[in-house]
């Protein structure tokens, strides 16, 4: 196994608009970071609201730029790299709105897919398959906005998935889903594994990085406090978070 | 083939979004048509206009002929800034910027979709457009009309690709559209004749592309116009496409950089 990922003193600082010109509002949301995430592997960032998981996740894609440090994936650095890296990575963001609400899953699927530079029938093709994994057969000719929560955000990860990234970069996949949602996206997140990808993820609820036993790091305001196996982390996790 | 593959998604993905609204749309269609042809017939009929060296007879070919040209032009921006505006606050100019594919060419694709249903929706303007104006185009105007067209919808993609960047820097820019379009409206001599404008209207008209669009189209549909006046304002329109197009790029690539340094499309 080797770095796939490798981050070196990452910091985004971010100016929030303040209503008294003489108070410069500067907060960092990421705070001077470094960690490296193996191929093949499953990382996963543990952090309360506004800890700066999403504005990680946001760099790692490119659509941030970090003030401070590098990001460099499969050896280019994001900044940039421009279009090159885009191929190796897929995001499933936290936001389930980013459809278009008033066309089916596929469609939706078919129009992303020629951004991904996919021809009709490689779609084609690559939607049947996901729409499978997913096990999406009965929903995905339904309009979008008949959708449930976690129907849409199979329909996000599958989007993520239609280029075949080496990387999927998920932020907070598990979020609003009930018990049984997320116990079916923790199994396809496993599966996904097993397709020799590598799953960067972030979360609030330690239970999800516990059930998949993966490594994990705690964030902090924008640092990380800890990063290791999340079975040695465990003590440190109840202690934060009471039981799991 | 890439370019075609994504025009092609992007009709088909908003030809099957349309589906979901065909009484607004067909509202869409046939309120405008009918009240214009009322206010037409009611307020402009027999009434002659200066039209350059020549004096159409009556007003109403000169409006509509203004008006049919001016909805090509302008409408297209409108309905772009629309959607830019849905997509960024829905978070799917982020999902966009995230795949392979350049925004210059999801935006020229978007453009080339809201001209045709642009199209589609002025389709009872222009039908009766070329039956009231007894339109009838030789080769040489067909020529004209064709190579005035592309460079004045060039101009205005260019102008649409400034917008996009303002919309993506500043979530919204209603009122400044709104202005833009009606001042190419007012100042362009699409509703009266340009000589007939005070003499600071005319000094703005000069800087402000759609006026030579809509003259020199205008001019060929009434079959006066001389090869040189043509050739001449082709040239004002290359020259204005010369500036804006690399404007419109310029500032739209400054504006993706701004938002990934400030995190703009983080918050919708």
């Amino acid at each position: 196994m080797h770095n796939i990922i490798e981050v070196t003193n990452l910091t985004k600082e971010f100016r929030i608009p303040s209503y008294h010109r003489h108070v410069r509002n500067i907060i960092s949301a990421i705070d001077n970071i470094s960690f490296q995430v193996n191929s093949g592997e499953i990382f996963s960032f543990l952090g309360s609201n506004g800890s700066g998981k999403s504005t990680l996740i946001k760099m790692l894609c490119g659509l941030i730029i970090p003030t401070k440090g590098k990001i460099i994936i499969k050896g280019y650095e994001v900044t940039h790299a421009g279009e090159r890296i885009k191929k190796y990575i897929g995001l499933i963001g936290n936001d389930e709105r980013n459809f278009c609400w008033g066309i089916s899953g596929r469609e939706n699927l078919r129009y992303f897919a020629s951004l991904y530079n996919l021809f009709s029938k490689e779609a084609s093709r690559r939607i049947e398959e996901l729409t499978e994994f997913l096990k999406m057969d009965e929903y995905i000719d339904r309009r979008f906005y008949s959708y449930s929560t976690g129907m849409r955000q199979r329909l996000a990860i599958a989007r993520g998935l239609l280029h075949d990234p080496e990387i999927l970069l998920m932020d907070e996949p598990m979020k609003n889903l009930d018990y049984e949602s997320a116990l079916y996206l923790r199994k396809i997140i496993k599966d996904i594994l097993k397709r020799n990808k590598t799953v960067v993820f972030t979360t609030i609820d330690p239970r999800e990085v516990e059930a998949l036993g993966v490594k994990v790091a705690l964030l902090e305001k924008g640092r990380i406090v800890a990063c290791d196996l999340f079975d040695n982390l465990k003590n440190k996790i109840i202690n934060k978070y009471g039981s799991l | 083939m890439a370019l075609y593959n994504k025009i092609f998604s992007l009709a088909r993905k908003e030809i099957l979004n349309l589906s979901n609204y065909k009484m607004s749309n067909l509202i869409g269609i046939c309120v405008p048509t009918v009240t214009f042809l009322l206010i037409a017939k009611i307020v402009f009929a027999n009434q002659g206009v200066q039209f350059g060296e020549f004096r159409v007879m009556n007003y109403f070919p000169f409006a509509v002929s203004g008006i049919i040209i001016s909805m090509y032009l302008v409408a297209p921006i409108s309905y772009m800034n629309e959607q830019i505006k849905h997509e960024r606050n829905m978070g799917i100019l982020e999902t966009i910027l995230v795949t392979p594919t350049n925004l210059l060419t999801v935006l020229f694709s978007i453009y080339l979709w809201n001209l045709l249903l642009t199209i589609i929706f002025t389709l009872p303007f222009l039908i009766f457009g070329i039956f009231y104006l007894k339109i009838s185009l030789n080769l040489l105007d067909t020529v004209l009309l064709i190579t005035l067209s592309f460079f004045s919808l060039a101009v205005f993609f260019g102008i649409s690709i400034i917008f996009c960047a303002l919309i993506i820097i500043f979530k919204e820019i209603g009122h400044l559209g709104s202005i833009v379009n009606n001042c190419f409206r007012i100042f362009s001599g699409i509703y009266i004749s340009i000589n007939y404008l005070p003499l600071w209207m005319q000094g703005v008209s000069r800087w402000l592309p759609i006026t030579y669009s809509v003259r020199s189209i205008r001019s060929i549909i009434f079959h006066n116009y001389s090869l040189s006046s043509i050739a001449k304002d082709i040239f004002i329109l290359i020259l204005f496409l010369l500036i804006i197009m690399p404007t419109g790029i310029l500032l739209l690539n400054f504006s993706i950089k701004k938002s990934k340094v400030k995190g703009l499309l983080t918050y919708y």
